[in-house]
């Protein structure tokens, strides 16, 4: 499953090693070989302040620190990584090891990427085969899009993930980076378990100030998907990568209201999907904000098209979140019939009103709404979601999006 | 915990070697004066707490064999102190046996700031962690700040070969090179524990929550990590929740069991499942109740006897319908397909033994399926559900009867974030004492079993996983140490988890368990041999009420170390010699107590009468209460060896004689047709009969307001009255003070048609605040207009 490719490709930085810094300074080098905007966020020299931070996600495997120095980048120590995740328990899942860059034990925090223009880390593997590695980036709400890389057996590869600053402000808090993620694949049960060892992961830095990305919202238009910058501000999400769609542009006129349109890949339910899966995509708060979101009154709508080019009907959810994360309007129940285009409207009255705690089947949108936090949050986000929990029939979906907009009252 | 401990008076640690000069305190140049005390292990010392009243240093324990029982010895430099470390030796009897110093362990005690308390308990910080000694040096840990208390914790596994006897010697601490002797003693109690528990238990390891857990702490996902934790509580008499292996891998569910199963310490563990919609995933439980039976029958034990269900989807469901008609759908379902599966296994396993196709079909039908929430009436009937509510709600009599009533076989409870202290709980900012008194607390209600919602929720209170595992005490909001009672090893270079000094505490608990449950079988056995009764709650309740009120902990850590003393003396005695107290009763100003006592054995004691049963006699005890504390004091003897018991019956107590009573009843105004006369109450002759008439309100009651109410001080801990009613009724009890005409209420409850013994808790009022007692007014609460009391001798006791 492959995601969008909607950050331009890693530049491929031939660094010198910097030197070994103890993760407990984390100060930039000064050796003259490595740039001087350069910062070593970890080194994996201590257990405590490089290693206790990191979490495993999806059942990761096994972190361990290794002093065998044929494995080491720099300095003594590097971490060994065994990624095996759980066949019973999450068959799907890819092992997916987070670093934060908030680093309490260190008391260091480097989750400031105003000026970081890249993250490099190396990785030797020891594997007598070639292991994928995804790697991107998270912050509160979302994650960055993923770059694939091949870590070739025997050797060291250095991984360098380049930075968008100018579209990182728009999907997240560039200022509040939470973790670098390093995501491998499944091993089948019974599997060759990859053996990889992670050392130096850095930051390159730029003093130069980034260029914002210009949008255009004329017209009460949100994203009609004409303009390139469109297509970059989608960040996907279902929490568990396995799920995320596939965003990419249609040209297709078929497929479009006018113009272009938004053409999303669902992969389709194969009885492996946990629960609570909703995958989809989201439009990020910038793109709200720099919309107008905020000075929208009650009558004014959200709305957008979509259509359903799958074989069977679909059901969307749509969710909105405030600057902490929190849903405080979700609308489960939006039923799109097969080879049409349907609408999606919502007054911000309706928005404004929250959700409701528990919305009964057959319900329409807004009835009987019982605030659950909404009135005066901000929006942050809005999610955009396909629930896997509700979808009993195999096979992949497709649905195309068009004209995120905004309605004036008639 | 407070600040000034009342153990014994100030005394300074040994003369230390001020001279030498590799200190600690580099700005002044002098070396750091550091004394040395100790603490028992049910104590929480604080690290930035100035204890001015502290205990001798010395290592100071008692245990039976095959008991594990710890000890503090404490360090107060008054400058820094850059290295300590503790040397042990061999201890010694007079007679020259020896226990072996590799039979203990030497923890380093680590602390944690309380920031946020739980309750009502201070700020600062706690002791917690245990690290193995050896990994305070290798990390550079055994350094002490100037004027902070730095405990090492020494816990002894006595072998069970150990003879009993008192064995010393002394131990060396070595303080920034500086060698400090330190008496140690530890005392082996003529009785050998058992390594089979008998307190069920369900204590969640969380191997993935929310991406923390064991898989973040120690970042090992492998099951083999999970197995060491499981491991580790197991040798801590806990079960935890889940056997290794994913609920999907029946296999390895299989080959656990058949390891647990066959294990004594193992008591329980949960049955695996898989969610299916809104039920249960069928096909799977009935492949595992087939396998379970199969491998059941081949290996010839029970693999059903230990487990339950728990099924986390209605986990604390009562204030959520969704949740209880899933209830209601899956406790249906397993019930029915037990039921199912034991028909059909007939045909299975046609060619099994038959009787054990019985005993494990049997087993497998009477499941405890967990129901974790307090009884509100919403479940359907018939269901088979045991439930499980916290803590409190087995505080009142009225309480247990519900349980005893609705749960077949076995009762259980938990905790989780509630209740916080009084009720005991294993919050960090709580006594240490007050989680070893919950098995105590068990034992009395026959609660069989303890559930933990988790050992290893290492999250902060935002849900994030934690960075600093050793670092947070609030995980989750407002509860201290709530569920997490160990730590991950591997920032230590441990290959699992390191424990807690509440972990500790909690298998003290167990062991005490285990000693309480054996005493119980050997009195039951006495009392078939000679052929009468035995009532060991009635005996041991002379030690519970000094430990705990209800389910609300009554105590400190001293008079715990004595009621285990006294436990201590009764198992030892009755192990050794055959002599058990088969019961007790205090009546009025007296306690009974009968013993029996095996042919061969001696019994002394005070005023005795006896009587010739099978296999030897019974000897009645009397003693009066009309000492500021009586004793029971007895000598059990045979073969030689002599027991010395003596059991703290209770303090004075003061009758107040029925004429008193009922010269000074007041009726309630307007109840004209009330009638106040002698009666009979029970067993008692003399009593006071009042007859009350309400047509208005479902209230009649009547006041009793002697003059001073002699006999009854501050030192009154419980009113003791037999009540008679000819209905089902609810009495309430309410007082009044000479500083507070503010009626109280000081007890609440129903009684039954026929005699009831009520004890009314004094303790819990604030008597500072009341002043002495100026009334008593008793309400009949009936919703009939006449109601009648019957009511004996209103007993003081203190």
């Amino acid at each position: 499953m492959k995601r969008t490719k909607i950050f331009a490709a890693a530049l491929a930085l031939a660094l010198a090693a910097a030197p070994m810094l103890g993760c407990g300074d984390g100060k930039d080098s000064t050796d003259g070989q490595t740039p001087s905007n350069t910062i070593m966020v970890n080194d994996f020299e201590r257990f405590d302040t490089c290693f206790s931070p990191m979490r495993a996600a999806n059942y990761f495997g096994v972190v361990t620190m290794n002093k065998d120095t044929k494995y080491v980048k720099s300095g003594a120590a590097s971490a060994r990584l065994r990624p095996m995740g759980d066949w019973y328990e999450a068959p799907n899942a890819k092992p997916t090891l987070r670093i934060p860059f908030d680093m309490k034990l260190k008391g260091e925090n480097y989750g400031d990427f105003s000026s970081v223009v890249m993250l490099t880390a190396d990785v030797f593997n020891a594997s007598d085969f070639d292991v994928d590695c995804r790697v991107y980036l998270s912050y509160t709400g979302g994650y960055t899009a993923t770059k694939e890389v091949s870590l070739k057996t025997g050797a060291w590869t250095r991984v360098a993930y380049s930075i968008d600053r100018a579209l990182l402000d728009i999907t997240g808090d560039i200022t509040k980076i939470t973790d670098l993620n390093l995501e491998f694949p499944v091993v089948e049960k019974g599997g060759e378990i990859p053996d990889l060892y992670l050392d130096d992961i850095k930051l390159i830095t730029s003093k130069d100030p980034f260029k914002p990305i210009e949008m255009n919202f004329a017209d009460n238009k949100i994203l009609a998907f004409e303009e390139n910058w469109e297509m970059l501000v989608l960040p996907t999400t279902s929490g568990n990568g396995y799920f995320d769609p596939t965003l990419s542009l249609n040209t297709n006129p078929k497929y479009a209201q006018s113009g272009n349109s938004l053409k999303v890949d669902f992969v389709g339910q194969d009885g492996t999907a946990p629960q609570w899966v909703y995958a989809g995509f989201y439009l990020p708060r910038a793109v709200l904000k720099k919309s107008g979101f905020d000075a929208k009154v009650g009558t004014d709508a959200f709305a957008f098209d979509v259509y359903n080019a799958s074989a069977n009907r679909q059901r969307l959810m749509i969710a909105m979140t405030n600057d902490a994360g929190r849903v405080f309007f979700k609308y489960i129940y939006i039923y799109l019939p097969v080879g049409e285009w349907s609408t999606v409207r919502f007054t911000f009255t309706e928005l404004n009103r929250g959700w409701p705690d528990s919305i009964k089947e057959g319900q329409q949108k807004g009835d009987g709404a019982t605030a659950a936090g909404g009135g005066t949050d901000k929006i942050a986000s809005v999610y955009v979601h396909w629930d896997y929990s509700n979808a009993d029939e195999a096979g992949d979906r497709t649905l195309y999006f068009d004209n995120f907009r905004y309605e004036a009252e008639d | 915990m407070k600040a000034v401990r009342k153990i014994s008076a100030l005394v300074l640690c040994m003369a230390l070697c001020f001279g030498i000069a590799a200190c600690g305190d580099k700005a002044s140049g002098k070396p750091a004066e550091v004394e040395v005390w100790s603490a028992l292990n049910s104590e929480k010392i604080m690290r930035d707490v100035t204890y001015t009243d502290r205990a001798p240093a010395a290592f100071k324990v008692q245990a039976y064999r095959n008991e594990t029982e710890g000890g503090q010895i404490l360090m107060t430099p008054n400058g820094r102190v850059n290295s300590y470390s503790i040397a042990l030796a061999d201890l010694k009897t007079p007679d020259g046996k020896t226990l072996s110093k590799d039979t203990m362990t030497v923890y380093n005690q680590k602390y944690v700031e309380v920031v946020n308390p739980t309750k009502s308990f201070p700020t600062g910080w706690y002791p917690d962690a245990l690290l193995p000694m050896e990994k305070a040096v290798e990390y550079g840990e055994n350094k002490i700040e100037a004027n902070e208390n730095q405990a090492i914790y020494i816990s002894v596994d006595v072998p069970k070969t150990q003879a009993a006897g008192v064995y010393t010697g002394t131990f060396t601490l070595t303080v920034d090179g500086r060698n400090i002797a330190v008496p140690a003693s530890v005392e082996v109690w003529d009785y050998t524990l058992d390594d089979e528990n008998h307190l069920r238990s369900v204590f969640s390891i969380h191997r993935y929550w929310g991406e923390s857990g064991i898989i973040s702490g120690e970042l090992d996902s492998t099951w083999d990590m999970y197995q060491k934790y499981y491991d580790y509580l197991v040798d801590y008499r806990i079960s935890p929740r889940y056997l290794t292996g994913s609920a999907g891998d029946i296999d390895t569910f299989i080959e656990k069991a058949i390891v647990a199963t066959k294990d004594p310490r193992v008591t329980t563990y949960v049955l695996p499942y898989q969610a299916q919609g809104s039920g249960l995933n069928m096909t799977h439980y009935k492949t595992l109740m087939t396998r379970m039976m199969e491998a059941s029958l081949t290996e010839g034990i029970n693999l059903f006897k230990k487990g339950v269900t728990y099924f986390s989807m209605f986990d604390e469901a009562n204030n959520n319908p969704g949740k209880i008609a899933l209830a209601n759908k899956i406790l249906k379902d397993v019930k029915e397909a037990n039921a199912a599966y034991a028909v059909e296994f007939r045909d299975t396993f046609a060619l099994a033994d038959q009787t054990k196709l019985a005993e494990y079909t049997q087993s497998m039908i009477d499941v405890v399926q967990l129901y974790v929430d307090e009884y509100e009436k919403k479940l359907n009937e018939g269901l088979g559900e045991t439930y499980c509510p916290t803590i409190d709600h087995y505080n009142s009599a009225d309480e247990r009867a519900i349980y005893e009533g609705i749960n077949e076989g076995e009762r259980w409870w938990y905790t989780c974030l509630v209740p916080v202290n009084p009720f005991p709980s294993y919050h960090i900012d709580d006594n240490l004492y007050s989680s070893r008194i919950m098995s105590w607390m068990q034992y009395k209600y026959d609660i069989t079993g303890n559930l933990y919602w988790s050992t290893t929720y290492w999250m902060d209170t935002s849900e994030q996983p934690l960075q600093d595992y050793y670092g947070v005490a609030e995980h989750y909001p407002n509860a201290n140490g709530d569920g997490y009672l160990l730590y991950p090893g591997k920032v230590y270079g441990i290959d699992g988890p390191v424990g807690s000094i509440r972990l500790h505490s909690i298998r003290d608990g167990m062991e005490d368990y285990e000693v309480l449950y054996a005493l119980g079988n050997m009195t039951a056995a006495a009392a078939e041999t000679a052929g009468t009764t035995a009532d060991v709650q009635s005996v041991l309740t002379c030690l519970y009420d000094k430990l705990f009120s209800g389910t609300t902990v009554s105590t400190d850590h001293q008079t715990l170390l004595g009621m285990r003393q006294t436990l201590a003396a009764l198992v030892t005695a009755a192990e050794n010699t055959g002599i058990v107290l088969l019961d007790g009763k205090s009546v009025d100003d007296k306690a009974t107590f009968r013993a029996f006592v095996p042919d061969g054995a001696t019994f002394t004691a005070q005023k005795t009468t006896e009587q010739t049963v099978n296999g030897g006699k019974i000897v009645t005890v009397t003693v009066p209460l009309s000492s500021a504390r009586n004793t029971l004091q007895f000598t059990a003897a045979k073969g030689g060896k002599t027991y010395e018991v003596g059991v703290d019956v209770g303090g004075k107590r003061t009758v107040v004689s029925a004429e008193t009573f009922r010269g000074n009843i007041t009726l309630r105004a307007g109840d004209t047709s009330a009638v106040v006369s002698a009666a009979t109450a029970g067993t008692r002759n003399d009593a006071v009969r009042v007859q009350m008439h309400n047509e208005t309100s479902a209230n009649k009651s009547f006041t009793y307001t002697p003059a001073g109410f002699s006999g009854f001080n501050l030192n009154t801990l419980k009113l003791l009255l037999t009540v008679v009613t000819e209905t089902d009724i609810e009495l309430r009890i309410n007082v009044t003070g000479s500083k507070d005409p503010t009626a109280q209420s000081a007890y609440t409850g129903k009684l039954t048609a026929g005699v009831n013994e009520i004890e009314v808790d004094l303790f819990t009022l604030n008597w500072d605040v009341i002043g002495n007692l100026q009334s008593m007014r008793i309400v009949v609460v009936t919703d009939d207009a006449d109601a009648t009391v019957t009511i004996g001798d209103i007993v003081y006791a203190e």
